[in-house]
């Protein structure tokens, strides 16, 4: 981890990517554990920020930065080795109503990975999430939590850390919040201010620490939740829907960092995530689980057996007769959803594909390989 | 630091706020702080309000219009912090809370609900204070004696000097029992036409022994007993009760300076009588009717009283009096006062903030049931002669919540009525040992009772020769001892547990 680290930020700077490079390199330091280096990329962190609101960085950033990442490397910091951090086996659920029954669903979780959940509104997606985080009793199956011994609710909740879709709203000041979460996850003194100033730089949140709920937005109020999340170093990580409040860049932004964030040595942990955003989650997640009226449909640990064709979808302006005349032979299905196509094939693959639209001189203005997607199970 | 917009917070305010914040959550949460400072505040505000109001201690007491202004200060105070507390509600977060911490909370919760409600004493107590920084209590007693002693002097001529009789006949048991027994019977007649003496019985006899002012025994039955008028023109009830000099009786006045005619130098004594008054005048009061109060105007002590101003005196004397004793006659009441309004209220923050406000609801609404239910029955049931029947009901129930309360260790879910039987288990644990202890006192006095009446004594003379004072003292001092243990060891065990377990 050390050395790709190191790699990664310098390849973020000699990119101009000076966002990314912060951000990462915050990290970095925090895997360190030296309390003089998280300062120090906090303060690169800061100077950073102001610079681009005042629209320019100055000359020395990527200086101190490279400085910074030398001193960070000189540590030698290991990254620990994965641990399996969470068994689900045939977990199932059926409420009291009898209205919904969440099938019996199964897989396993490491630190560092993340667990990506889709499917429609009202499939079970939450339901999963709850019973994995201790707040639904199960039916059904049951969870190990492999880093625990014995465990009792209150320490598997002290474990896990789950946000929900609609976040309970916070009283009083940001930052006070903040505080007090660091405080009763044993962070006192000046680690405590440390860290929460930390998780402000990290997430981008300083400016508004000093707000309270009401005066910052839906987006906000989703980061700041996970920055609390984070303070309390959970080791697994449920999010239900986090990217719905979010804009298209803060969803990517959040996603990355969360991934990094489960990676880091300081705290590694797993995630849970729930969304509707597929091509977000299946970009950052290890696993992905599509569920349909409760039954778990797929799963990416087993696609190689599940999938049998290639699949890909495309938007153009090109009439309806013209596409299907192009693919009328062969064995290709193609279905047309409105606003855009979707092709199945068990002969020809993605890029095949793909060279028969633009030999065809198809105009595109969108095409995605959706082979491995649970986009093609909506 | 924080940059909070509480007004009135000075910088070491702030500083102890946000170290708590960073070291101490669990003390942070309850602002204990900050209720103290503000409480501190309004105490000294009020105590400023009061000092000045109650400047003159011979004036009538007012304390009850400042005290229904401190009751709404101390409410809204209470209501701001409770807005507070159940606001943020973080106390059901998971993370590394101490086992300390929840009885920590409850103790802090006890001092700040303690403090707010203690602001509405201060005005009584400064009152108090006030009386007491301006008269003290020797010197009341012996300015009422002086008072007396030179009014006699003065007005010798016109006082009465006789001393009044009272024949008295000791009856027999058996006319005592068939008095008591059959009160408007034959027996009674019988016995009232034997003579026309007071009829008294031995209880009467010791009271009047130790009352009267003279008594004359004629034989063993026949006692006359002897008052001697009324000497006191200024006087006050519990005057001398602490303190060394005693109020002199009518009898004592009369028997140190009027048994043989006085030669007083009048002009002297008239100057420091009229000081007197004029020390003790209680500002605004006119000179009662004398009709009304000693039926005629020509009676001694209305001239006399008249004459020197002495009501205006009487008044400023019972005035100070009343507020130099108010807190040792009324103390201890005042303490409960505070202490269970203490207790009660703290119960109820605790327990909403270890439950869920749905169970916090529905647990007030199972208490309101069962009083309704419980009253039913105990009406039916007559509900015992000293409301034993209650305390029984009181204790089945407790044993019944605890119970099911237990269950919380074994349940795979939470349910909402465990979390309802914590609740009101926990609210009842307090005051569990004083219904215990009621029910072992009423016990006793069933039996005291029931072995008199075979011995066939008066049952309505009873001396009783079981104090249960001390016993009720211990019980109230057990029942947050017994929380405060029960707290640490299951309590908090208890709601722990029922927090973090899943929904069905």
């Amino acid at each position: 981890m050390s050395t790709s680290s190191h790699a990664e930020i310098l390849e973020y700077l000699n990119h101009g990517d000076a966002g990314l490079a912060v951000r990462r390199l915050l990290d970095y330091c925090l895997d360190t554990g030296q309390e003089e280096l998280i300062r120090e990329a906090i303060r690169l962190s800061r100077s950073y920020h102001q610079a681009t609101e005042i629209g320019s960085l100055p000359d020395s950033f990527t200086e101190q930065a490279r400085s910074l990442i030398d001193k960070a490397a000189a540590t030698g910091q290991q990254h620990p080795a994965p641990q399996l951090l969470i068994t689900a086996d045939q977990v199932a659920k059926t409420y009291t109503g009898g209205n919904f029954s969440l099938k019996p669903i199964s897989f396993s979780l490491q630190t560092g990975q993340v667990l990506g959940v889709v499917g429609e509104n009202g499939n079970g997606k939450t339901t999963l999430l709850r019973c994995l985080a201790g707040q639904l009793a199960l039916d059904g199956g049951k969870i190990d939590y492999h880093l625990l011994r014995k465990p009792d609710y209150y320490a598997i909740k002290n474990h896990i850390a789950f946000i929900p879709q609609r976040i309970p709203r916070w009283y009083g000041l940001l930052k006070d919040n903040l505080h007090f979460s660091a405080a009763i996850s044993g962070i006192h003194d000046g680690d405590n201010d440390r860290m929460v100033e930390f998780m402000l730089e990290r997430l981008n949140l300083t400016r508004f620490a000093h707000l309270t709920w009401n005066q910052i937005s839906s987006g906000y109020r989703t980061r700041f939740e996970i920055a609390r999340i984070l303070l309390q170093r959970p080791r697994l990580l449920i999010l239900d829907e986090p990217l719905a409040n979010l804009d298209i860049n803060a969803q990517q932004t959040i996603l990355t960092d969360l991934v990094f964030m489960a990676r880091a040595a300081h705290n590694p942990m797993g995630i849970v995530l729930s969304s509707q955003q597929l091509h977000e989650v299946e970009k950052v997640a290890d696993t992905v689980i599509f569920i349909k009226d409760g039954n778990c449909l797929y799963s990416s640990t087993d696609k190689e057996e599940k999938i049998t064709s290639t699949a890909i979808e495309f938007e153009t302006t090109l009439d309806r007769d013209s596409i299907h005349g192009l693919f009328a032979a062969g064995d290709v299905s193609l279905q047309y959803n409105g606003g855009f196509y979707t092709i199945e094939s068990t002969v020809l693959s993605a890029a095949q594909l793909l060279a028969t639209l633009v030999q065809a001189q198809v105009p595109l203005t969108y095409y995605r390989d959706i082979t491995y997607s649970t986009k093609r199970f909506f | 630091m924080s940059t909070s917009n509480r007004p009135l917070v000075p910088s070491f305010l702030q500083k102890l706020d946000d170290r708590l914040l960073r070291n101490y959550p669990a003390i942070w949460q309850t602002r204990v702080h900050l209720v103290l400072y503000y409480a501190l505040l309004v105490a000294a505000a009020i105590f400023g309000l009061s000092f000045v109001t109650y400047a003159n201690a011979k004036d009538n007491s007012t304390v009850g219009g400042m005290l229904t202004f401190t009751i709404l200060i101390s409410l809204l105070g209470m209501v701001i912090w409770v807005i507070y507390l159940l606001r943020f509600n973080v106390f059901k977060r998971f993370g590394q809370w101490r086992a300390t911490d929840s009885l920590l909370m409850y103790v802090l919760f006890t001092i700040s609900v303690a403090a707010i409600i203690s602001i509405c004493f201060i005005p009584s107590a400064v009152q108090t204070m006030r009386a007491n920084q301006q008269f003290g209590n020797e010197e009341v007693v012996q300015d009422i004696n002086e008072i007396n002693r030179t009014a006699c002097l003065l007005e010798y001529d016109i006082l009465d000097l006789d001393w009044k009789p009272d024949t008295c006949r000791l009856i027999s048991k058996r006319e005592e029992e068939a008095v008591r027994v059959s009160v408007d019977t034959v027996a009674e007649e019988a016995i009232s036409r034997e003579d026309s003496y007071t009829r008294i019985d031995t209880a009467d006899l010791r009271r009047r022994m130790s009352q009267t002012d003279s008594v004359v025994k004629l034989s063993d039955s026949v006692f006359i007993f002897y008052s001697v008028p009324d000497y006191q023109f200024v006087d006050s009830y519990k005057a001398d009760e602490y303190t060394r000099e005693k109020v002199l009786t009518s009898a004592q006045l009369f028997r140190t300076y009027l048994k043989t005619r006085p030669n007083p130098d009048r002009a002297v004594l008239v100057a420091r009588l009229n000081a007197l008054a004029a020390k003790w005048a209680a500002p605004g009061y006119q000179f009662e009717n004398g009709y009304t109060v000693y039926g005629s105007e020509e009676h001694y002590t209305y001239r006399i009283r008249k004459k020197y101003a002495l009501t205006a005196a009487d008044y400023g004397i019972d005035n100070v009096v009343e507020k130099k004793y108010e807190w040792k006659d009324d103390g201890s009441a005042y303490f409960r006062l505070l202490w269970y309004f203490t207790l009660s209220i703290t119960l109820l923050l605790f327990i909403y903030r270890h439950s869920t406000t749905r169970t916090f609801f529905l647990s007030v609404l199972t208490a309101v049931l069962l009083s309704i239910l419980t009253g039913l029955m105990l009406m039916g049931s007559g509900g015992g002669s000293e409301g034993e029947n209650f305390f029984i009901f009181l204790v089945f129930y407790y044993l019944l919540f605890g119970v099911l309360s237990l269950v919380i260790f074994t349940a795979r879910s939470r349910s909402v009525f465990q979390g309802i039987a914590l609740n009101l288990f926990t609210f009842l644990t307090p005051f569990m040992p004083l219904v215990v202890t009621s029910l072992y006192v009423i016990s006793k006095r069933y039996a005291y009772l029931h072995n008199r009446t075979i011995e066939g004594s008066v049952y309505y003379a009873i001396k009783d020769d079981f104090d249960s004072g001390p016993v009720y003292l211990l019980a109230e001092l057990a029942g947050p001892v017994l929380f405060l243990i029960l707290l640490q060891f299951l309590i908090r065990i208890l709601y722990r547990k029922w927090q973090a377990a899943p929904e069905q």
